[in-house]
């Protein structure tokens, strides 16, 4: 039988997600062990309904594969970018506007692939060092990680703040949520203590029976960390793929583009999931034993 | 005191009072501020989640159902030894071959494929076990490669047949050190050769199984081969009678993953040719 959410070594409870105050930097890695499960669809969907909502948003584009780069219509970046960034903690200068307002990409290169194999640990540090160093211009930095845990991805997680994990409602990615769910908890106790919220989009959602007992399943196991909002599957995301455009202004009139719109409003604004009582670290119900002494 | 660095503080206090309760984690807010702390701890947090992710990956089923006999016929590649120097101890036997240290550093420098512990028989059969009853449901693709480190009974020897065998060389019984000098080597090529995944396991004193998941009848004769490249070198500088026997199987229909084991390992179990 396959390992699933209740398999794993820490008691899953209701988890809360915590609401930065203020008008601050978020910093938010979409991340996932599977791919396919629409990390990218994600991160670049997102970015561009916040962006829509007058929020000024930069894309990190960490996936040596660039796929979040293209979907943007930008070039990838060659070795130079990266080489500054090693050299200088700093992203913003990598940035380039993209043709949709508000919304910023830091394009990925391949040349990154080769770095994971020979910067090793230093590559994780200018990583996060250079997420941590973002200016304010910025109001929403949204990483799209490899769908591995690599040093880029550990450096992308102990940068950021919030977690955004997409599944596929497929009993195959469902497996894979715990072991993401367990690492993050792992390194936030161990690398990135300002780890504040992690958030389950369900995606590629559609009519099927599966696909509603996949919600369940994650709902009963996961409680708050799912969001409310689901990413239906639908046609018009290839198609604004192949058009290079995020599907909100491929199509904006389409459903699949009102589930980011939703997401991006429930990112911006947690609503109900907090009102049920005080807010607390999210992680205090995964590792009851930090809770105690936090 | 600026509104950042109490916030700061106020995560050290959470920091350090989540130590009192479990020391174990160490103390994360201080790696914040430390490149070369979090470098190094970020290089462990790694480690430890490659090691973790490999062992979830090994199936937790328990077969329901028996297995059926059946399995295809392994094929198998052999390199024999001839007179020579052997290979120095505590360097990988892949360094010894052409273009095998190439691809064996570009190999070692992969983070991914970060190699796990050898298993030991039992071990093996548990997985064995487990992937059979996983294949019986699932199905996919699944290989099993069998390798032994074997003597060559029949050479052609200057006596022509007389004195057999006494005139044959025996490393493996002449040499006490024989598999720590010569089996531990091939197993580091066996589980750095293999992906991450693929359990790896020491079945006997000269001979190791390697269960390849996910891969079909080419990837494991690719993996077979890439295997013999690294170690026909080194196995031709042992002196005396030394071969290197490699043989796989993958389940046919109707069979199992069991049987395609015991199949490759019977192929390269008995004498050699």
């Amino acid at each position: 039988m396959a390992r699933g959410p209740r398999d794993m070594p820490f008691a899953i409870r209701t988890a809360r997600i915590v609401q930065p105050r203020g008008r601050c930097l978020r910093t938010i890695a979409v991340i996932s062990r599977k791919g396919g499960s629409g990390k990218t669809t994600t991160s670049v969907n997102l970015a561009a309904a916040l962006a829509e909502r007058g929020e000024p948003v930069l894309v990190i584009d960490l996936d040596p594969q660039g796929s979040a780069t293209e979907a943007l219509g930008a070039r990838p970046a060659g070795r130079e970018a990266f080489d500054v960034m090693i050299g200088t903690r700093e992203l913003a200068r990598s940035a380039t506007p993209t043709r949709f307002r508000d919304l910023w990409v830091v394009p990925s290169s391949p040349w990154l692939a080769t770095a994971e194999q020979t910067l090793l640990g230093d590559l994780t540090v200018a990583v996060a060092r250079a997420i941590q160093r973002l200016d304010r211009r910025w109001a929403f930095a949204i990483v799209d990680c490899p769908p591995s845990m690599t040093y880029i991805s550990v450096g992308a997680l102990t940068g950021v703040r919030e977690v955004v994990i997409p599944v596929e409602t497929h009993a195959i990615a469902v497996t894979g949520v715990a072991p993401v769910i367990s690492e993050v908890v792992r390194l936030r106790t161990s690398l990135n203590p300002h780890l504040d919220s992690v958030q389950i989009v369900p995606s590629r959602t559609n009519r099927t029976r599966h696909s509603r007992a996949i919600i369940d399943e994650l709902t009963q196991s996961y409680r708050e960390l799912v969001t409310t909002t689901r990413i239906r599957e639908s046609i018009r995301v290839p198609e604004a793929w192949a058009a290079r455009m995020p599907v909100v202004a491929y199509d904006p009139t389409s459903g699949v583009a009102g589930d980011f719109r939703a997401l991006a409003r429930e990112i911006v604004d947690p609503g109900r999931a907090a009102d049920d009582g005080p807010a607390g670290p999210w992680w205090r119900d995964l590792l009851p034993a930090v809770g105690a002494g936090g | 005191m600026s509104r950042r660095s109490k916030s700061a503080r106020r995560a050290r206090a959470r920091a350090a009072a989540a130590l009192e309760a479990r020391p174990e984690w160490g103390d994360a807010s201080l790696l914040l501020d430390d490149d070369d702390q979090l470098k190094r701890a970020a290089e462990a947090f790694l480690a430890g989640a490659r090691e973790r992710e490999r062992a979830s990956e090994m199936p937790t089923a328990s077969p329901e159902r028996p297995v059926s006999a059946g399995g295809a016929d392994p094929v198998g590649i052999e390199a024999t030894g001839g007179d020579g120097e052997p290979a120095p101890i505590g360097v990988g036997i892949g360094d010894a071959g052409r273009g095998g240290d190439r691809r064996e550093r570009r190999h070692r420098a992969v983070p991914g494929t970060a190699p796990a512990a050898i298993l030991d028989g039992a071990a093996w059969d548990d997985v064995v076990r487990h992937e059979a009853a996983r294949w019986q449901r699932h199905g996919g693709s699944v290989a099993v490669l069998a390798v032994r480190l074997a003597r060559r009974r029949t050479t052609v020897s200057p006596t022509w047949g007389r004195n057999e065998p006494a005139a044959t060389a025996d490393p493996l019984s002449d040499d006490p050190q024989a598999p720590a000098r010569y089996a531990v080597p091939l197993g580091d090529v066996l589980r750095h050769r293999a992906r991450a995944s693929d359990p790896v396991a020491r079945v006997a004193e000269d001979q190791f199984s390697v269960l390849l998941l996910e891969a079909d009848e080419d990837g494991a004769s690719a993996y077979a081969e890439r295997i013999r490249a690294i170690c026909e070198p080194w196995v031709t500088a042992v002196p005396g009678d030394l071969a290197l026997r490699i043989a796989w199987a993958v389940p046919a229909l109707g069979g199992s993953v069991e049987v395609a084991a015991e199949h490759a390992l019977a192929s390269v179990g008995g004498p050699a040719s």
